[in-house]
């Protein structure tokens, strides 16, 4: 068995979605989908439910009045977003205490990734007119493949060191060197097991290469998402100590065609909404944030 | 002693209190010591000065140190007391134009510190790597981790 293989096979041994999300993603792409259809699959599911509301009560989405069913959060939302967020409550339940390799905490991969998902957001908010669908979940799953592999090297000897003794290159290089693949690779793979959107998984596979999507719409999604990465890394929003070991695609910048200006109000403009939001959801150490800030 | 995380725009004074921040990228910790007075204040900034006048004064330590200093000034330290510690700028590897901002802190934030009468007492910018940052405001001792190794200020 190859070590690709290997690192696959633990996918299978991770918590899989609730059934309730992979029927939501079906009636989502139903236009004759109702409010009261939406509410009956995720109603049953109380950890999705639950999830769901307190995400949608988070500051990002600034909503005055608390949403306190599903059915009001379809009709203030819409469909796409409830999915978008039904989904983050879900993700955010395979995600272990610890990823081994990465050295980063459940809670910390979870910020991180919210980050991801909120600046994607916020970057395309900036330089489209109308923002391309499922670009929150597309930057908050980007990074997914982490969690087979933190998996796989938990249970081979040898591994953590070996991950550790190179942390002078980026995490993809690192992961190619020793393992043959890389988390884009395995979160790619993953997407496909998971039945996420076409747009997701091209997401997930491209996030590190841009310039290698041919689709000039898709690639202007992975040059979204490659920035906001590399945004959320450099802002401590959740990376480990060896995040900054990216490579940011000169061409990705000239593509999005943005200034600093842009990205420093991108940057004001998202931290707490960030902060906020991830703050959700509970993991094994949660630290409530203190500030003077006016 | 209580022990105050600091997240990415937070700007905190305390008198008995381990500051814990991080991971910090490209961004600043700036600490402020009182050892007369043993209190501490720290901001975790990202930017220098504001392009445009912004209501929210957390992540820029042009905004965020004067207030720092005013709050410390009201909790009874004086100006001459006050010394700072900062770290952080971290780059990612090979950052286009667009993404090396913190290349220029050292001159700004120097001149950010006379400005506003404050010695600078220490400081730990650069490098490719995240650091964690524990500020102890009874010994002003600032501990970084970053990567494999570990300093002191």
């Amino acid at each position: 068995m190859s070590i690709l293989e290997k690192v696959l096979s633990r996918v299978n041994t991770l918590p899989s979605l609730p059934e309730a999300v992979a029927r939501l993603s079906k009636a989502v792409r139903d236009p004759n989908s109702t409010a009261t259809a939406i509410e009956s699959i995720i109603r049953p599911d109380p950890a999705l439910t639950t999830n769901l509301l307190k995400l949608a009560n988070s500051a990002f989405f600034g909503f005055t009045k608390e949403i306190t069913s599903v059915k009001q959060a379809v009709s203030l939302m819409g469909q796409n977003r409830v999915y978008e967020l039904a989904l983050s409550g879900a993700f955010s339940r395979v995600i272990p205490p610890h990823l081994n390799g990465y050295n980063i905490s459940s809670r910390d991969f979870w910020l991180h990734s919210i980050a991801v998902g909120v600046l994607s957001e916020k970057i395309a908010s900036k330089i489209t007119r109308q923002l391309p669908e499922m670009i929150f979940t597309t930057g908050l799953l980007h990074d997914l493949g982490k969690i087979p592999i933190a998996a796989f090297i938990e249970k081979e000897d040898g591994l953590t060191t070996a991950f550790s003794d190179n942390q002078n290159l980026p995490a993809i290089e690192i992961e190619q060197k020793i393992m043959g693949t890389h988390h884009a690779e395995v979160g790619g793979v993953m997407a496909q097991t998971w039945n996420l959107p076409r747009l997701v998984e091209l997401v997930i596979l491209a996030h590190h290469s841009p310039n290698e999507v041919n689709n000039k719409a898709d690639q202007q999604i992975v040059d979204i998402v490659h920035l906001a990465d590399a945004l959320a890394h450099m802002a401590g929003l959740g990376t480990n100590p060896w995040g900054l070991h990216l490579k940011v695609e000169p061409q990705t910048i000239s593509r999005l065609n943005i200034g600093f200006d842009i990205i420093e109000s991108i940057l004001t403009e998202s931290i707490e909404p960030i902060y906020s939001m991830a703050s959700t959801i509970s993991f094994h150490k949660n630290q409530k944030r203190t500030s003077l800030n006016s | 002693m209580k022990i105050l995380h600091v997240n990415t725009g937070d700007h905190l004074i305390a008198n008995e209190a381990i500051f814990q921040a991080g991971p910090v990228g490209a961004g600043l910790i700036t600490c402020l010591f009182d050892n007369v007075k043993k209190s501490g204040a720290i901001c975790y900034t990202l930017f220098i000065t504001p392009r445009k006048d912004t209501s929210k004064v957390g992540l820029h330590l042009s905004k965020s140190l004067p207030l720092l200093i005013q709050q410390m000034m009201a909790n009874g330290s004086t100006i001459k007391n006050i010394v700072a510690k900062v770290c952080g700028g971290a780059q990612i590897l090979e950052p286009p134009p667009l993404l090396n901002w913190a290349e220029t802190f050292i001159d700004h934030i120097n001149e950010l510190f006379k400005n506003n009468n404050i010695l600078s007492a220490g400081c730990d910018l650069g490098g490719h790597a995240s650091r964690r940052v524990e500020f102890n405001t009874q010994t002003g001792q600032v501990l970084i981790k970053s990567g494999l190794s570990e300093i002191v200020l």
